[in-house]
Formats: structure tokens, sequence, C-alpha cells
């Protein structure tokens, strides 16, 4: 299904001549699936060439970087170079999206993340969140606090939550909203619960972050502050707790250890009875 | 075989662990300790077809293995397990019987169980466990189809907590038993060929969580009583969604996401619970059917007509549609006993927007965006929000050893203010003159009206062939200016610098700096209504300013190039918070000021950090690694400083008291890890 009718070529001198004064390259080239003669459909057969251009003239010339051929620098445009990969590519599920990715819109080449002469994994540069952090620096320092995911143990990655090469969603998410991605993981959160807390429901970064905080459960602010930001009522919703409320001043329950969680643990919703369950203690 | 190439890896990696201090924080995601760690990778290649495997950490509690294989162009399939730890607080106590279960009890007067000595220990921790397994066909290319499916297992102790008494009343945690399982079964199918691109995707979840309450002895209530707390429900979610797109002239490409989803649930509902006293309550169903269908719709118009434009139309619908069941309730404990239901929340969201890449003369970058998002909820305070945001990034790169970046976005948000009583009615909400008088001035910050300036300034700087430098600024302020209660600001700066540094071939150096401070600023009101609706007591304000740092260095040294290499490294993160109360109005409690009432540790911690490692390879076939490292972890926080497992008196209790198990208490350690490994390639 795949065959075409075969393409007039100038200027193409194969493999062995590159390999003459690119051997190592060659030898990395070799080794990866792209020299595989059976995922090397008409728009491949060409080895080096595929990516490179025909390398007559390069070779008339007596080489040099980027002397008639085409190159990866960093100078050369990005859609050109990311042209090269999308060729091959483009008409697969996995880059069915690049065209809405922000990182295509921002000018993120291929070829910036990825070196198919490495073999290594899906071949990135770099282990996987290394490379993202090289550019997302914030997001590196998040995943360092007390608080976060498990990226810096490499137990999770940026791709488990994201993909790169575009997404529907904001922030390249693999979900249609931020809701429906953490329950993928936290399924014990989705419910459906008779009573539930509105702002959980809607999104679950109004109280947590994503990557890493200084407080614990990946919280956007420590309770009761956190809670007291909406929560203003008589009683005890609306005191301040304060240094005489602490283990050692006061003691109120509404502050020492969890603070407002020690009662009210079930934020996320629950089937607890009358309001016992509307108050989220049960 | 003749044509087929086989490589691997074998390792095994010995370590020697000593811990001081809180063991579970230190491996709170892994499973460090005195022992042997075993890791295996191989790989079998030919020209059409290929098989691997991978094994890491064999037999601990972060064990990976993967094994792979297919032919080239035709199809691929894997098998994997994977196991992540999440360990909290080892040596948790409780004066119950049956931690690790769903049942847990005590026996004597409950006068007695403040004798903490007598209390029983247990872990707090959890275990993930995903076996999973799929394939992918290439060979029907220019079709495709992925089928994957996971099964985990969760199960540990996690803790909880529940009021025992009435609202306000002393607090108990509980170690919560949980025991999940999580099936997970994902189909993609569809046809990628240009023009065109169209696929159907298929996801099924099935949550099963073992126990359905966790049942306890209450101390409070009489004795012998049986209490229960609620646990997740079983759920099953569906999904369906169509992909698709359509290139057009002018480099211009039409998406569109079609997708639908439904979630439900069934949980069997308590008829009464104990307080002081065990109250019985009339439902008008005693299983409560969840239900929640959502509606999602993409079109994405992406167009790179000229050279220098590249743009991005799109339109996003989504909503949630809240179809549970609404169960009537009479709490003789509650409102009086008048009748009352639960609320159910749903919303619809309409967002549209235009980004825009300029390519400028003189090599700058233009991004400009809007988007505007309007969202309307079954939620009464703030039942709708529209949002405008504008953004403009400026990027120049016209020379190759210098890029710097500007930018900024502004949002204002508006929402009309309401009461929570049209849709969650009095008895549910409380004390309704409570309720209007509160909502004149409260704005709950996730919907309040809201303006937002994002500055963000940076510059990569590349002066030599081996030397690259980095710098970045970032403000953040959001203003609720409509508040008056509640959240009014939150301000926060970021700076982040660093750089790599190359010696020729003789090292590599590399060091970071961030710093991130931020500022929230919160006034609160004391008020009774049982003396007039809007007697206020005190008005008081709290401003939170946390301070994070993050620095380090690294390097690389080859002592001999490609042979042996001796890598240094230093790590440190640091917060420091602080919350500054105020007492703006009223009369400030006897022994109190503006001044002795702040706390100055507020989540406060530093992690430091270091590594000594040699990496030695004499041949291409074996690497030996060995070295050091410390970590050092110390915490500081007001509200745990001088944890007590028994906080206040119990019985008879108070409304201040808190009956605790110690989790999350007390997380300092200091570590000194000795390792050293070799592997084998081939």
């Amino acid at each position: 299904g795949d065959e075409k009718p075969p393409i007039e070529k100038k200027g193409y001198i194969g493999a062995d001549t590159c390999k003459g004064c690119h051997e190592i390259q060659y030898g990395t080239y070799s080794k990866t699936v792209h020299s595989k003669k059976s995922v090397r459909g008409p728009e491949s057969q060409d080895a080096c060439e595929t990516c490179h251009g025909p390398g007559a003239k390069h070779v008339e010339k007596g080489g040099g970087r980027g002397v008639d051929i085409f190159d990866f620098r960093k100078n050369v445009d990005v859609k050109d170079r990311s042209a090269k990969c999308l060729s091959c590519h483009e008409e697969t599920r996995q880059m069915a999206s690049w065209n809405m990715s922000k990182h295509r819109m921002k000018g993120v080449a291929c070829n910036d993340c990825h070196v198919v002469h490495s073999g290594g994994e899906k071949f990135l540069k770099s282990e996987e969140s290394e490379l993202c952090f090289g550019c997302h620096r914030d997001i590196k320092a998040q995943t360092y606090k007390q608080s976060h995911h498990p990226i810096k143990e490499g137990l999770i990655k940026c791709s488990s939550c994201h993909d790169v090469h575009g997404t529907f969603g904001s922030k390249q998410i693999k979900a249609d909203t931020v809701n429906e991605l953490c329950y993928t993981c936290h399924a014990d959160k989705r419910g459906p619960y008779m009573w539930e807390h509105p702002p959980v429901q809607e999104n679950c970064l109004t109280c947590h972050k994503a990557h890493g905080s200084n407080h614990y459960k990946l919280l956007n602010k420590r309770p009761p502050e956190l809670c007291q930001s909406c929560h203003d009522w008589t009683q005890h919703p609306s005191s301040p707790y304060t240094s005489f409320d602490i283990f050692s001043s006061g003691h109120s329950n509404r502050m020492v250890a969890r603070a407002c969680l020690n009662c009210h643990s079930q934020i996320h919703g629950s089937n607890g009875p009358s309001a016992r369950g509307l108050h989220f203690v049960r | 075989s003749a044509d087929g190439i086989l490589e691997g890896e074998i390792g095994v990696t010995g370590m020697l662990a000593n811990v001081n201090g809180n063991k579970a924080k230190f491996n709170e995601y892994r499973d460090i300790m005195d022992g042997v760690y075993g890791g295996a990778r191989l790989k079998y290649d030919t020209d059409n077809f290929f098989a691997k495997g991978t094994a890491s950490d064999i037999a601990y509690d972060t064990q990976k293995y993967r094994v792979e294989g297919g032919m080239y162009g035709k199809f691929k399939a894997y098998l994997d397990y994977t196991e992540i730890p999440h360990n909290f607080t080892y040596g948790a106590r409780t004066f119950y019987n049956g931690a690790g279960t769903n049942s847990l009890s005590f026996t004597g007067p409950a006068s007695g169980l403040t004798n903490t000595s007598t209390w029983k220990s247990f872990d707090y921790d959890l275990r993930r466990r995903t076996f999973g397994g799929g394939f992918s066909l290439d060979v029907i290319k220019p079709f495709f189809l992925d089928v994957s499916y996971s099964r985990e297992t969760k199960t540990g102790n996690y803790p909880t907590g529940i009021g025992l008494t009435t609202p306000g009343g002393p607090s108990l945690e509980l170690p919560q038993h949980i025991d999940y399982i999580t099936n997970t079964l994902n189909v993609q199918a569809g046809y990628a060929k240009n023009p065109f691109y169209a696929g159907l995707f298929f996801m099924y979840q099935n949550f099963d969580d073992a126990n359905s309450a966790l049942y306890f002895i209450n101390p409070s209530g009489p004795a012998g009583n049986r209490d229960a707390y609620s646990l997740p429900p079983d759920n099953q979610y569906y999904k369906l969604a169509f992909k698709g797109s359509v290139k057009l002239p002018l480099n211009t490409k039409f998406n569109i996401n079609l997708a639908a989803s439904r979630t439900t649930s069934e949980a069997n509902l308590f008829t009464s619970y104990v307080t002081s006293t065990v109250t019985n309550i009339a439902l008008s169903d005693t299983t409560f059917n969840g239900k929640v269908n959502t509606q999602n719709y993409n079109f994405v118009l992406t167009s790179n007509p000229v050279p220098w434009l590249i743009g991005k139309l799109y339109y996003k619908y989504y909503d949630k549609e809240n179809k549970s069941d609404q169960i009537v309730m009479r709490d003789p404990g509650f409102a009086g006993g008048a009748p009352f239901t639960n609320p159910l929340f749903d919303y619809t969201k309409n967002n549209f927007g235009v980004d825009l890449e300029w390519s400028l003369p003189a090599n700058f970058q233009l991004s400009t965006s809007y988007a505007w998002t309007k969202i309307n909820r079954a939620r009464g305070d703030l039942p709708e929000t529209i949002d405008n945001k504008y953004q403009a990034d400026l990027k120049w790169t016209g020379l190759d050893f210098i890029t710097p970046k500007v930018g900024y976005e502004y949002m204002r948000r508006t929402a009309d203010a309401g009461v929570l009583v049209k849709e969650y009615g009095t008895a549910t909400s409380g004390d309704q003159a409570t309720e209007n008088y509160i909502s004149q001035f409260l704005r709950r910050f996730d919907a309040a009206p809201l303006s937002r300036d994002i500055f963000k300034a940076s510059v990569d700087i590349y002066p030599m062939a081996n030397l690259n430098l980095g710098f970045a600024y970032r403000l953040k302020h959001d203003n609720y200016k409509k508040t008056v209660l509640g959240l009014k600001s939150s301000r926060s700066h970021d700076i982040e610098v660093d750089a790599g540094y190359s010696i020729g071939k003789i090292a590599r150096i590399s060091a970071y700096y961030d710093l991130e401070r931020s500022l929230d600023d919160q006034v609160q009101r004391i008020f009774t209504i049982a003396s007039g609706v809007g007697t206020v007591t005190n008005d008081w304000k709290v401003k939170s300013r946390d301070n994070s740092y993050a620095w380090g260095a690294s390097t690389e040294v080859y002592l001999v190039p490609k042979i042996l290499t001796l890598i240094l490294q230093h790590d440190n993160v640091k917060s420091n918070g602080f919350l500054d109360f105020s007492y703006l109005t009223g009369t400030i409690p006897a022994g109190r000021n503006n001044d002795n009432i702040d706390i100055g540790n507020w989540d406060d911690y530093r992690l430091t950090s270091y590594i000594v490692k040699f990496k030695y390879t004499p041949t291409k076939h074996y690497i030996f690694t060995a070295g050091y490292a410390y970590e050092h972890y110390k915490y500081s926080d007001a509200s745990f400083d001088n944890y007590a497992l028994v906080s206040g008196t119990y019985p008879p209790g108070n409304s201040t008291t808190a009956l605790l198990t110690g989790a999350y208490a007390n997380p300092n350690y200091s570590s000194n890890v000795f390792f050293a490994a070799v592997s084998y390639r081939f």
C-alpha cells in the first residue's frame, strides 16, 4: 500500500559515502529504529540523506558544517528543522495535535528535545524531567519542595500528565479538565458524593499545586488560612488561630497538627450522615 | 542470530544506610536501606523485530519491570509492573485495636484512653502496585489501534479525622485503612493520513474500595456504640471521545474534540450517627446513587498563512451535569428536625480565545493572546464569573549569545455575588440570617472578582561556547478588590539564576539559585448572630509570608577522561513562613496584643544534601560506581512544635481537645548512605 512510483533524485550519494567522514554519526544512527529497513517508507529510503538532504554538493566542496547540506543547528529555521521530522511523523496519532502545541507556537523544534543519533528512550537528549526543567526552571524549583509529586524520585514523569506534542487541554495536560487528569490516579476522589465541596469538584488546583509546595498535601496554603480564605462564619470558622492556640499554649484542635482537617477530613466529598457529611466530618 | 544484536546491562548496587530520625520522611517516596539492589536491561534487536526487558530495584518497594517487543512497522506490545511507595509516619499510635482494618474498637471506659503508654503502634504508609499491558498495531497504517489495560492496587493506612460531638467539638485522628483497586482500560482507534486525522478514544475506569466505611467506637458516645466514617464509594467512569482534524489551504488545520463521560457511584447511607448520643435520622432512600455526566467540545483552527504569523483560534465548551440522587433527610439533631436535602453542584464553562505568534523584523518574536471564559455554577454565592485575559510576550534572538524575553499578562474576573440560600436551603447552610449577613462581605477566592497582573523577564546568555547563564524573574499579583472578608490579595516574586561552565575536557560545573517570596493578605470577622445580626466581636487580618529558597552546585571532574569521573553535588531547599496577625477592631482577648500573637515558624524546613561519587569505566563493558550521600532535613512548625498525642483534656473533653496519632509529627532526620555499584554491559 505504501509503494509509490520512483522519484527521480539528483545529488544523492548514499550512506556509504557519508560514513566515510561521519563514521561515529553513522554508527549511532545504524543502531536506531530509523535505520530499520522495515520501517523505512518511501520518504526515508535514503538513510542519512533522508534528513540531511542530498550530499553531492557537500562532498564536492570538501564537507564542512552546514556547507550545502541540511543540518539541525539552532540557527536553522525552526520550521525547517521540524519539517524534516514531520515529513514522516506527522501522520501519527502522537503528532496529530502538534499544530496546537504551545511548543510549536513558541518556536521549539523537534531536535531541541530529541536527537535521532542517540537512540535513547524516545530519542530524548537527556533524562525526561531534566530535559523539561532546562526551560521550565520554575517548575524544577517547585518539584524540590518538601511536598511534591515523586518526579525527582523518578517515579512519575512530566509526560505522565502532559503531552508536549499538543493537546486540546490547557497547559498541554492529557485530559479535558484538571480534575479529569487528577482522577486518573486519584480515582477515590472522583465520587460522585452526596455531599460535595464545590471548589473541589470544579478544580483541584483551587487548593493544590500540581508540582510542589512548602505545605503538606501540595496545598497552596496551610490550613486554617487556606480554609479561612473562603469560610467565615460565626463561632470557630471565623476565629483567629494564633500563637495562643498551639500545643504549648491554648492547644486548639483547629490549630494544632492538621488544623481544620483534624475534623473536616472529608473535604473531597462525603457520603456521611446528615450534617456530619455536610460538614465533611464523617 | 546472524542478523540480530543482543545487548544489555546487568548491575548490582550495595547500600549501607544509616538514618537518624524519621525514616518514613527520609523514605517518603523511596526505599533506601541496607541491602543489595539489582537491575538489568536486555535488548534483542533485528532488522524486523525487537524484544527488550528492564528491571530495577528488584524486590524493593520501588521495583519496576517492563518487557516489550514487536515487529518494526507491524505491532508493539508490552507488559509492565511498577510500585510506588508513599510513606508518611512510622510508629504512629492509637488507643484503638484494629489499625489496618476498617473496624476500630477499644475496651474499658473512655476515661482510660489518655494513658498513651498503652496505645498501639502502627505505620501510616501507602503502596501503589500497578500491573499493566498493551499493544499497538502499525501494520494497518494509516489506521491505528492502541489498547492498554492496567490494574492498580493501593493499600495501607492513611491519617484521617473526625469531629467527635457537635460541630466544633473534640477531634479524633484515625487510621483509615486503604484497600483500593483501580482497573483502567484505554482503547484508541482511528485513521491518520494527510489531510485527515480521525480517532475514537474510549476509556473505562473502575474504582473499587474494599471498605465502604470505617467503623469505630466513638469514645464520646454511649458505651459500646459503633460510629461510622464514610469511605470513597466504588465508581465507574466511562469516556468516549472523537478527535479529528483536517488540513486546509494556507497551512491551516481545523481540529475537533467531542467528548462525553459518565461517572456513577453507589453508597449505602448510614441511618444514624454518634456524638454524645446516638441520633437516628430519617432518609428518603438509604442508597445514594451518584451520577455525573460531562460533555466537552473543542474547536481549534490553527494557521500559518504567511511565514511571519502563526495563529490559533479556539472555542471550548464544557458541561458538568450532576444527576445524582437528592436525599431528603430529617435529623432531630440538626435544623430542628426540618427536612433538608443534599445540594447538587455542577457547572458549565464557555471559553474562546486567540493566540498569535508574530515574527517581527530585527529578530523579534511577539506572542499575543486573548481569552474569554465564562463559568456558570450551581452555587449561590458566586454563580457566574467572566474572565478576560490578555497576554503579550516579546523575545529577541538577534544575537547567538543572548536571548532576552519579557512578558505581561493581565486578567480581569468579574462576578456578581449572591447568597448560598437559593440552592442550599436554609437547613443545610445553617442560619439564614447569618448567611445573609456574611454574604455582603465574603468573596470566596476561587470565584471572586479579581484583577491579576503577571510580569516576567528572563535572559539566557551564552558568552562562550562552554558557558551558559540564565536569569528569570516573575511577579504575580492577584488583587481581589471587591473582597471585604476572605483572601484580599496574593503576591509572589520568583527569581531564578542558573549557570553552567565546562573547563575543556577537565570538568563541568553548574549551579542554580531560586528565590520565591509570596505574601497573602486576608481579613476575617468574628461575629455572632445570637447577639443580633451583624454584632461584630472582632475584625482581624493575617498576612502570610512564605519565602522559599533552593540553591545548589554540582561538578563533574574528568580525572581520567572517559575512564574516571568524580561527581560532587550539593543541594539546599529551604522555606521560611510567617503569619502576621492583627486585630483590627473590637476587644483583644486578655494577654494578647498584635505583637505576641504572630507565628514565626510556619512550615519552615531545610533539606540539605551532599553527594560524592566516583564513576570508573575501565572498559566499555564495566562501570564501577562508589560514593557517599548525606541528607539532613529539619522541620519547624508552630502547629507541630511540642506535639502531644492528647492535646487538651479528655474526658470530659472540650471543644479544643484533640486525640491524635502522631501523623506527620517530628519529621526531622539525617542520613548517611554509602553505596557501591558495578554493572556489566554487553
